[in-house]
């Protein structure tokens, strides 16, 4: 993009992320410090990509309010929504601009409402993208209702979640935690909250599910901490190492080494030494899996699309196996500066790619350009069920190769048909 | 068909298999230890690429319904042949005969699809009811005025060679030379036992219009029903898959005098040796010069790029277990390419095709004729090999194995033939052997990186 077009934007804003990491709190209300629209085209954003409703709340800043403060819009918001398990409340660049000191607020609530838990985080969205909202939502919420280690549960392992991690996958890991006998804690937890279920509940206020907050205070007291996504491995090193807990990083779990490792922490953590067969059987399946499509991928390039965790989370894995990655990302990465849309249709004019890896927008500039296309990220709405696929873990791997095969595979090389002009003269 | 017509597709004179043998003809399989298809399924897999007729099998589902439209045959035009039409016989037919059902089935194709022939398909289940599939294709053809081939080649009469060649032999008895070439020219040839899989001869096809050489048919891939119908007008005919078809070849020399050789596609020297011996057969100076000039052209197109490729190949040892891909073509073609050959089936080579392997291999060449995967596994790791090269049956096999594989037959999805195609070729031996898909299956759990 140049110094002042930006033409079909990668990134998603910085309040996005932050509002989506609340959401991973039970009872939980993002509250948007802004304009009506700041909130209403975000949620519209997870609507459409996770078909769940979302209890947004906005300051609704008005001509007055944006001018003179809009201290009082967040004091009356906060006088409605005091029932809340949470409020996380997050600024917008309309509500930096005019000026608002998240600190004094905090006092002032703080005073009014003694027992309301509250995380204030302040996201323009001027600023970074969708993966910095959601670690600085995540970094409030960790100092102000955390409590300090008092024991050490042998069993409790916390897993510390980046954006770009599906509610399926939380699912998949909470499942594979107790099958090992373990406790499981995900922070934020979108897996209870966002994966979509039916229940008694018609109307609920916040976030259905998540982690609780009270939950939230005991997370120093775990065995084990794992961050996972590239995004949160700085948050997870302070976090561990302020509660003295072991702590082991990940950034997608899709390659066997790093499979290998996390599996091994499990088990040791689990007091097992090898492999439960159940295990044992996913990983020589996602060997098999390795095998049946590596033919796909002989000179095969990829383009990935998006923040810079979830370039991450894929790149590596997908180079593992042979496939050529490069990058592109809505914000400053690895020395490239940021881009757009427009400049990755560019790029591909010169540099071709196999396949676009990326959210919807990414997938329909694949299908104008003629090449495969795999959705991840945020927005996927052009298809269902998104936010319930599984990349990580030897099943999930597995599933992983197997849909860029299947994408590859409609790329395939065909030979042309020819007629020869001499035959012809037969007939 | 009469036994004695029978006899002599079976004892093919002209298959050095049956020169040394006391049974002559094919082997029998063994209960227990086979691996291959039936003679249905060598009939209908020869004529199925002629795609502008329709084929229609006269049988139970198990017949087709189970493998239609799994080969890689192309077309460039008519996709008739895509569709696989069949009686469907029941319970109630097996008693009381399927002939009306077919008769029935064979005069809706041609009303509805109107192509130009229709092949007619016997199966096992129908030939032991007793159908008779020549009297009723007879009859149908003379009403209709659309020929209808009998192609008569039940599975439990044989191997799957034996049925291409029983496939050979109905288009000899009832397709060639029933329609004549409008304009004539100077040069005109068959390609037999070729199948277009992939669409890999449109990579060879264009070198013939270059050098002004007519192909009047290929046997069968993207073959036309009238082309088929002229396959006489040839001067001479080229073979590609050693013995599927070889009695069409022999036959075709017999009836109408036409020289016949083995050619090969794979393999930059293989083809151009090939094409050599094509324009010798024409006896014309200016086009033996043509072609001289065109092979040089290629070659020295092709070498450059070739280059990078053969340094990674250069000392790699393969292990060749193809079925209907020539076996020496393929070997000539990895030698080419640096690659130590160390064994190669033969189960399908006649005894000149073997004299070939010797003569590329040496004396000692090994030969397979034992295909199952606990006797090619051993090979492999005999031998120290870097990569294992065969059909589609044998792919997994492999992979469970752990060990690099190319796919080389009728089911795969790359064109190998010709210049072009043997750079490709080169290409997928290389992906296959720095494929790191490898390293990471033989990767034990709780592996340091």
């Amino acid at each position: 993009m140049s110094a002042s077009l930006l033409a079909n934007p990668i990134k998603l804003s910085q309040p996005a992320g932050a509002a989506l990491a609340f959401m991973g709190i039970k009872g939980a209300v993002p509250l948007w410090h802004g304009v009506q629209g700041c909130t209403a085209f975000a949620k519209i954003l997870f609507i459409g990509h996770f078909r769940e409703p979302f209890p947004f709340q906005t300051t609704a800043l008005a001509q007055t309010s944006v001018v003179m403060g809009g201290d009082p819009n967040v004091i009356e918001a906060v006088d409605n929504l005091a029932s809340s398990s949470l409020i996380g409340l997050l600024t917008t660049g309309v509500a930096e601009t005019s000026g608002v000191d998240l600190g004094r607020l905090e006092k002032e609530i703080a005073i009014r409402h003694p027992k309301l838990k509250l995380a204030a985080v302040s996201t323009p969205d001027f600023e970074g993208s969708l993966q910095t909202g959601w670690v600085k939502a995540c970094e409030v919420m960790l100092n102000r209702l955390v409590a300090p280690k008092t024991e050490t549960k042998p069993k409790q392992v916390l897993f510390l979640m980046g954006p770009y991690f599906t509610p399926g996958e939380v699912e998949e890991l909470r499942e594979l935690c107790e099958f090992l006998g373990l406790d499981p804690l995900f922070f934020p937890d979108l897996g209870d909250s966002l994966l979509g279920y039916l229940g008694e509940e018609e109307n609920a206020k916040g976030a259905i599910g998540g982690i609780e907050v009270e939950q939230i205070k005991g997370l120093s007291n775990s065995a084990l901490v794992i961050s996972l996504g590239q995004s949160m491995k700085a948050l997870g090193q302070r976090f561990s190492f302020g509660s003295q807990t072991n702590w082991a990083h990940f950034d997608h779990l899709a390659q066997l080494d790093e499979l290998d490792s996390f599996y091994l922490k499990l088990l040791e953590l689990a007091g097992l030494t090898e492999l439960p067969k159940r295990l044992a059987k996913q990983r020589a399946h996602f060997l098999d899996v390795l095998l049946d499509t590596e033919y796909y991928f002989y000179e095969k390039s990829v383009a990935l699309v998006g923040d810079p965790e979830l370039i991450h989370r894929w790149r590596a894995p997908l180079t593992s196996m042979g496939l050529k990655c490069r990058a592109y990302s809505g914000v400053r990465f690895e020395e490239e500066p940021a881009k757009d849309l427009k400049e990755v249709e560019a790029d591909l004019s010169i540099n071709p790619a196999n396949l676009l890896l990326g959210n919807s927008h990414v997938a329909e500039l694949a299908e104008y350009l003629d090449l495969a296309a795999l959705r991840t990220g945020y927005p996927v709405e052009d298809q269902i069920g998104e936010p319930t696929q599984v990349r990580l873990g030897y099943k999930g791997a597995a599933h992983l190769f197997t849909q860029v095969a299947n994408a590859l595979m409609e790329q395939l090389e065909h030979a042309t048909p020819y007629q020869s002009p001499l035959q012809a003269t037969l007939l | 068909m009469l036994t004695s017509e029978l006899r002599e597709v079976l004892v093919e004179e002209d298959c050095d298999h049956n020169a040394k043998k006391q049974t002559p003809g094919c082997p029998r399989p063994t209960p227990g230890k086979a691996g291959g298809g039936c003679a249905f399924d060598g009939a209908f897999s020869s004529l199925v690429p002629i795609t502008d007729a329709a084929h229609i099998v006269h049988g139970p589902i198990g017949c087709v319904g189970n493998a239609w439209n799994n080969r890689g045959a192309k077309s460039s035009g008519p996709l008739m042949y895509k569709n696989a039409f069949a009686t469907n016989i029941n319970n109630n037919d097996v008693v009381f005969g399927g002939e009306k059902k077919l008769y029935q089935a064979i005069k809706q194709i041609i009303k509805t699809h109107n192509p130009p022939a229709v092949f007619v398909y016997q199966t096992c289940v129908t030939a032991m009811i007793g159908d008779d599939l020549g009297a009723l294709c007879k009859a149908v053809s003379e009403k209709t005025g659309v020929p209808v081939i009998p192609v008569e080649s039940p599975g439990f009469i044989g191997s799957k060679n034996f049925g291409n060649r029983l496939s050979g032999d109905a288009v000899l008895r009832q397709v060639i030379g029933t329609q004549e070439p409008k304009a004539e020219h100077p040069f005109n040839f068959n390609i037999i036992g070729e199948f277009n899989i992939a669409g890999e001869f449109w990579e060879v096809a264009p070198i013939f219009d270059q050098l002004g050489i007519r192909l009047i048919c290929t046997l069968s891939g993207d073959a036309r029903y009238h082309q088929v119908a002229m396959m006489h007008k040839a001067q001479v005919n080229m073979m590609v898959c050693s013995r599927a078809l070889l009695n069409v070849a022999r036959r075709l020399r017999e009836l109408y005098g036409i020289p016949y050789f083995e050619g090969s596609f794979y393999g930059a020297q293989n083809f151009s040796n090939s094409l050599r011996q094509l324009v010798e057969y024409f006896g014309d100076a200016t086009l033996k010069e043509k072609t001289e000039a065109l092979i040089a052209h290629e070659t020295a197109k092709l070498e450059p790029q070739l280059c990078a490729l053969k340094a990674k190949l250069k000392g790699k040892k393969a292990l060749l277990y193809t079925g209907g891909v020539k076996s020496w073509s393929l070997v000539g073609a990895l030698q080419e390419l640096g690659i130590e050959v160390i064994a190669t089936g033969t189960k399908k080579s006649t005894e000149e095709d073997k004299a070939r392997i010797k003569e590329l291999m040496g004396e000692e060449a090994e030969m397979i004729t034992d295909g199952s995967a606990p006797n090619l596994l051993k090979l492999y790791h005999e031998a120290g090999a870097d990569l294992l090269m065969a059909g589609g049956r044998n792919q997994y096999t492999a992979l469970k194995a752990k060990l690099p594989f190319v796919h080389v037959n009728q089911e795969r999805d790359l064109a190998f033939a010709g210049y072009s195609g043997f750079l490709r070729f080169a290409k997928q031996l290389v992906f296959a052997i720095e494929s790191p898909a490898y390293a990471w299956a033989k990767r034990p759990f709780g592996a340091q990186s």
